[in-house]
């Protein structure tokens, strides 16, 4: 019964990408719409085999794709390294807490282009800017899930850790850290998907490569054949980079949800 | 007998409250008996458990530990709780050499001590197992196989049973006594089950909402009584409990 | 299958509508909407002269302007249908020519000269040409800086040698008081600040005696010039006055274009500097609008499709087709 309702989903799930993409056919092969607005599949497809071949302005489609996840996940890498230090202990240290979480809550609902500017004045046009505007997307969902992590974890675990004669640094890092771990992997993948929607606008400004600076470009220039190729390549990556993080956490946090 | 926890004048009132938890409360547990603690709930038992543990500071009087005080959680008290708090990233045996890893005994020392508690709490075939994948009652096994790992001197038991259902939880008092007789333990137990305080209690403490006499103990002549013994008796006894409860 | 009949019910409505956008309205024009250039130019002068204001109000016609920072928005709002007329640099002009934009060249408001320039900075060891090798120049792409930019380059045989950033003007200011750029090539108003700690090494105008001519260029929507040629016409015609008044007497038009544009008479006389302000009958005479700038056109399609900015050369049959000629020819003596 289960797994037969699961199949029908799934059906449904295909059958409406298949609309989609008939919709798209016959609205464009009926010209119902104008070609710049939407182009033909056929044209998106045979675009993305003209790229792949001769690159976009001098540079081949696989590295400005590279250079994008590049920066993405140098990005992703400095906030996990930083925050989950931080969020772990502003959730155990009230001092620290009082510190950094009016900063972050401050930062956290601004959009990251009204502080691009700002940003670029301040380090430049250079790759440091682009990644320190992922960084700051990245940075507090992981924060704010450390701390709600370690705000989780049960009495109980800390009390029989202590009972059965561990220090508070060990507590700290046998038992809330891995407590927390769930809740940290969930603020990873928040992080990647907040940083991932930033990607083209941290493109925007002084890029020269980048599959979001090629989207940029290209709308300079109203080429919406690249425009869409490169949209459908960063839905396809994103999907596939939460797919990715959802195996590695079901590996590294197997007991999460038992 | 030689005393091994000596509670002194203990009172403890909770910050925000104007009444006393804990007042002015005294017992010793002494070695090698099982003390259980019977109360309604909200009477303080578990404030009592804590406040022994270490993990309460008392407002006033003492806890003694060998004639020590007690200013902390400490090996030497060992806690099991009702929801067993064991590690779901730690597999049986990591659960229940925990302790000993966290105290740097060396890897072997601790992997023959979890393979003869294994054997104690009649868990061996379980050694690599997690523990989501064990019933509640294995739970509470590892839970006090984990407790014994550090040899303490007491073993305090927070209403650890009250969520197994009733065979699981005669195979957890056989396990227990079972514990007691063969390596001759103190345990301090806590709970809300007259039936399970006269079974496994050489002495019975009754809790009473009555401050001025919170601590009532009383001497047990059903220690470890078997279902089928039950008689008149052991009725008109356990009424006479419940009596000083209420 | 329910759901599927619904996403079908769906599509069909999303269809409809679709469809729906693209089919004329059939009522009276009441509003004109005109996407300018934050610059004092020709536009800017017959604002504040009221040539457009009481031309408009003649016709019983509001008039509502849109600021734009460059053709490529404005491409997009005259593809979506939410201005009729934009003033762009002519690059931007090839752009929506080639993805056949449905809109007609009809005014050239300006011929650049000076106003567009490769600015280096002083001191930073570029004396010529040849010392941009290795350098970051920043430029608006797409924009007629960024072609002339290009020009520059393939003449002197450093396209691959340097590295271009895309900036808008205002990061391009940014990023040169940082330090980040030696060279931009970019208008005015951002080359009065950074001429205060650089030079240029050339302008439009040098280009433009080079025999490579960029401008600024009005498009009109083609729905909107089918339905009402006459207003084109007019609108031209107040355009044309101020481009009259300017080769009588600049004072009269500078002051006004200053004043529209909130500037001080030196910063506006500064920011037109040199570029040229063609009367209908010049465009006319010198056959500037039928031969000379087509052939500009021509040559800027080429080379931006060498470039593989855009994806083909437009032909000269095309760009002829592109360039509505017949309003200044009407206009002609005027």
């Amino acid at each position: 019964m289960n797994s037969k309702g699961k199949k029908n989903y799934w059906l449904i799930t295909i059958a409406t990408w298949l609309l989609i993409f008939v919709a798209w056919q016959i609205a464009t092969s009926f010209r119902m719409v104008p070609e710049i607005l939407l182009p033909s599949p056929e044209k998106v497809v045979s675009t993305f085999v003209k790229l792949s071949e001769y690159g976009y302005n001098g540079i081949p489609l696989w590295q400005h794709f590279l250079i994008t996840m590049a920066r993405l996940l140098s990005a992703v890498f400095l906030a996990i390294v930083t925050a989950i230090p931080l969020g772990l202990i502003s959730g155990r240290i009230k001092i620290v807490y009082s510190i950094f979480d009016s900063i972050i809550q401050f930062i956290r609902p601004i959009p990251p282009l009204a502080y691009y500017t700002i940003l670029i004045l301040w380090v430049g046009i250079g790759e440091t800017s682009k990644v320190v505007l992922l960084y700051l997307a990245a940075f507090a969902p992981i924060y704010l899930a450390c701390i709600s992590g370690v705000n989780r974890v049960k009495d109980d675990y800390i009390k029989s850790a202590e009972s059965l004669g561990a220090s508070s640094k060990q507590v700290f890092f046998h038992v809330i850290f891995p407590s927390a771990l769930p809740d940290i992997f969930t603020g990873i993948r928040t992080a990647v998907g907040m940083a991932y929607t930033t990607v083209v606008a941290a493109e925007m400004v002084a890029a020269t490569y980048g599959i979001g600076w090629m989207i940029i470009n290209a709308s300079k220039y109203l080429k919406s054949d690249v425009m869409f190729v490169g949209i459908i390549i960063l839905g396809i990556t994103g999907v596939v980079l939460d797919q990715i993080l959802k195996y590695i956490e079901r590996k590294i946090v197997f007991w999460s949800g038992r | 007998m030689e005393k091994i926890i000596e509670v002194k004048d203990l009172t403890l009132t909770y910050e925000n409250d104007d009444k006393p938890t804990l007042n002015s409360l005294n017992l010793d547990i002494e070695r090698g008996e099982i003390v259980t603690v019977i109360g309604k709930s909200g009477c303080g038992k578990s404030t009592l458990l804590n406040t022994i543990a270490g993990y309460l500071e008392p407002t006033s009087g003492e806890v003694l530990l060998n004639g020590e005080p007690v200013s902390g959680p400490n090996w030497k008290l060992g806690v099991v709780f009702q929801n067993n708090a064991l590690y779901p990233w730690l597999n049986v045996a990591d659960n229940i050499g925990f302790g000993l890893k966290m105290r740097h005994f060396d890897k072997e020392t601790i992997d023959k001590r979890v393979t003869t508690l294994l054997e104690q709490v009649q868990l061996t075939d379980k050694r690599k197992d997690y523990v989501f994948s064990l019933s509640g009652g294995m739970r509470q096994r590892v839970a006090i196989a984990r407790a014994l790992a550090n040899q303490p001197q007491l073993v305090m038991f927070d209403e650890s049973f009250g969520a197994l259902d009733e065979f699981t939880r005669n195979d957890i008092h056989d396990v227990i006594l079972g514990l007691w007789k063969s390596l001759n333990l103190t345990f301090f137990i806590i709970t809300h089950d007259i039936d399970e305080a006269i079974k496994l209690g050489n002495r019975i403490m009754i809790m009473t909402p009555d401050k001025t006499s919170q601590l009532k103990v009383v001497q047990n002549p059903y220690f470890n009584i078997n279902s089928d013994n039950i008689d008149s008796n052991y009725m008109k006894f356990k009424n006479s409990i419940l009596k000083q409860i209420i | 299958m329910k759901k599927i009949v619904k996403l079908l019910t769906l599509l069909v409505v999303f269809l409809l509508l679709s469809g729906c956008t693209s089919s004329t309205n059939d009522k009276k024009t009441t509003e004109v909407r005109i996407g300018i250039l934050q610059v004092p130019n020709d536009v800017a002068a017959s604002r504040q002269l009221k040539y457009i204001s009481n031309y408009f109000d003649q016709e019983h016609i509001k008039v509502k302007y849109i600021i734009f920072d460059s053709g490529v928005d404005a491409n997009k709002a005259l593809i979506s249908g939410d201005i009729d007329f934009a003033t762009m640099g002519d690059t931007n002009a090839v752009v929506a020519l080639t993805s056949k934009i449905d809109a007609k060249l009809v005014w050239v408001n300006d011929v650049l000269g000076n106003n567009e320039g490769l600015v280096v900075r002083n001191g930073s060891g570029i004396k010529d040409f040849d010392d941009l090798a290795g350098q970051k120049i920043a430029t608006p792409f797409a924009s007629t800086s960024h072609y002339s930019l290009m020009m520059t380059l393939k003449k002197h045989h450093l396209l691959n040698k340097v590295s271009l950033l895309d900036m808008d003007t205002q990061d391009i200011v940014a990023a040169w008081n940082r330090g980040d750029i030696s060279a931009a090539y970019t208008w005015q108003p951002t080359l009065t600040p950074m001429l205060k700690n650089g030079h240029f090494l050339i302008t439009s105008e040098n280009l433009r005696d080079q025999n490579r001519i960029t401008a600024n260029v009005t498009l009109v929507r083609g729905g909107f010039e089918r339905k009402n040629p006459k207003l084109v016409s007019g609108l031209l015609q107040q355009l044309n006055k101020a481009h009259i008044e300017m080769q009588k007497d600049p004072n009269i038009t500078i002051k006004a274009a200053s004043k529209q544009m909130d500037l001080s008479y030196s910063e506006a006389k500064s920011q037109i500097g040199t570029s040229k302000w063609l009367t209908s009958k010049q465009m006319v005479d010198d056959k500037f609008l039928s031969e000379t700038f087509p052939e500009q056109l021509y040559i800027t399609g080429k080379f931006m499709s060498q470039q593989q900015t855009i994806d083909h050369a437009p032909s000269k049959k095309e760009i002829n087709d592109f360039i509505a000629d017949k309003y200044v020819n009407e206009l002609g003596d005027d």
